[in-house]
């Protein structure tokens, strides 16, 4: 009786486990698409301001994992290239917004999501430091580190020379 | 109350037996991320034990551990999802430790060494008690390590010195190691005393 009885306590449990979270997976993954876009939207807005003509989506995932390209059109048409970039911070993932002019400076950095450790390795976000990376050319990419926070500093100096690189092979500039 | 000092002193998972150490030595660097560990593990805990204790008699024996931590899988990953939702700052600051709630050594052990035995109103109760007092021991230790370590408790407003005059070893694996090290001493050796001191007034009234 209980050799029976077993795997069907372990059949109906997992059953109705998939069904839970198969139900709040479709509840919650809407909202959490729209969370997203509207964070990206929000990244953009604060980069360029009102400075924004349209923003268009260039590439997505066949550049290395969860990298994507934009390309924003501003006002007066000159044209930035955006790249989504993804490293591996000291705390979780390091994702980033790093824009670049048409002579390929790097003109915008915007962190999407930053979990660096208060203090250390979130100084790669404070103003002192983002404006040492402001004008770095594509070409040649040289990123200083911070001492005491290699890791971090890694992650964004390893994500702007990814992105150079992408930016330097890929004809983004039409 | 009594079972509330009990879990708080005798059996206190962080400082007497030391289970589920992995986070208290992760998420402990801030303050705030000791309160929403604590919290998420006491959500788990009510409602795991809930569950356990409800179909328990239904559960045959030989499966009782699997059934178990599926049980115990699906509301952590219920909670992931609902967080990364509605609050993915707590999402994203917890991290790893989110999921990995579901090997927390504490929330399977009230489920076998409790819920399993005991009608589902107790076993709610002794739940509730072992995540509030996992909370309560974590958040002293991010108060330890988030105020020694960068000098403010940026959750309750609370600054007393400038980060580059902070003691930024708190904020360092082996400074988690270091304060809950001390804070384990000191806890220990109140209760010795208080056992102590218990043991003699039995003997006084006796």
């Amino acid at each position: 009786m209980n050799i029976i009885k077993m795997p069907i306590t372990l059949v109906i449990t997992t059953v109705i486990s998939a069904f839970l979270i198969a139900s709040v997976y479709s509840i919650t993954q809407p909202v959490l698409e729209q969370k997203q876009a509207d964070k990206l939207e929000s990244s953009f807005r604060e980069m360029y301001g009102t400075n924004i003509k349209s923003i268009d989506l260039i590439s997505e995932n066949n550049t290395p994992d969860n990298t994507a390209v934009y390309q924003v059109t501003k006002l007066d048409d000159t044209k930035e290239i955006i790249f989504q970039m993804q490293e591996v911070g000291k705390n979780g993932p390091l994702k980033v917004l790093l824009g670049y002019d048409s002579n390929n400076n790097l003109s915008k950095v915007q962190y999407l999501e930053m979990t660096e450790t208060p203090g250390i390795g979130a100084k790669i976000a404070e103003d002192s430091y983002v404006n040492t990376l402001i004008g770095i050319n594509a070409s040649d990419p040289q990123v200083d580190g911070i001492s005491g926070a290699s890791i971090s500093s890694t992650a964004i100096r390893t994500a702007i020379e990814n992105s150079s690189e992408l930016l330097i092979g890929g004809n983004y500039h039409e | 109350m009594n079972k509330f000092n009990n879990t708080l002193i005798n059996e206190n998972p962080t400082f007497v037996q030391f289970l589920g150490l992995c986070p208290t030595l992760a998420v402990t660097v801030l303050f705030s991320g000791a309160i929403w560990m604590g919290i998420s593990v006491t959500i788990v805990l009510v409602l795991s034990t809930f569950f356990i204790s409800l179909f328990k008699n239904l559960i045959p024996d030989g499966v009782r551990i699997p059934v178990y931590t599926t049980i115990i899988a699906t509301i952590v990953t219920l909670l992931i999802m609902i967080l990364e939702t509605y609050a993915p700052s707590i999402y994203t600051q917890l991290g790893i430790y989110l999921p990995l709630i579901v090997v927390n050594c504490i929330v399977l052990g009230r489920a076998e060494a409790f819920a399993s035995k005991n009608t589902v109103r107790a076993s709610v109760y002794d739940g509730f008690i072992t995540g509030i007092v996992f909370l309560l021991s974590l958040s002293v230790i991010g108060f330890v390590r988030e105020l020694f370590g960068t000098g403010q408790i940026k959750m309750l407003h609370i600054s007393i010195m400038q980060l580059s005059e902070a003691c930024q070893l708190f904020t360092t694996g082996a400074g988690a190691f270091f304060t809950l090290g001390l804070l384990a001493w000191a806890f220990n050796s109140f209760k010795r005393t208080r056992d102590r001191n218990i043991k003699k007034e039995v003997k006084v009234n006796g």
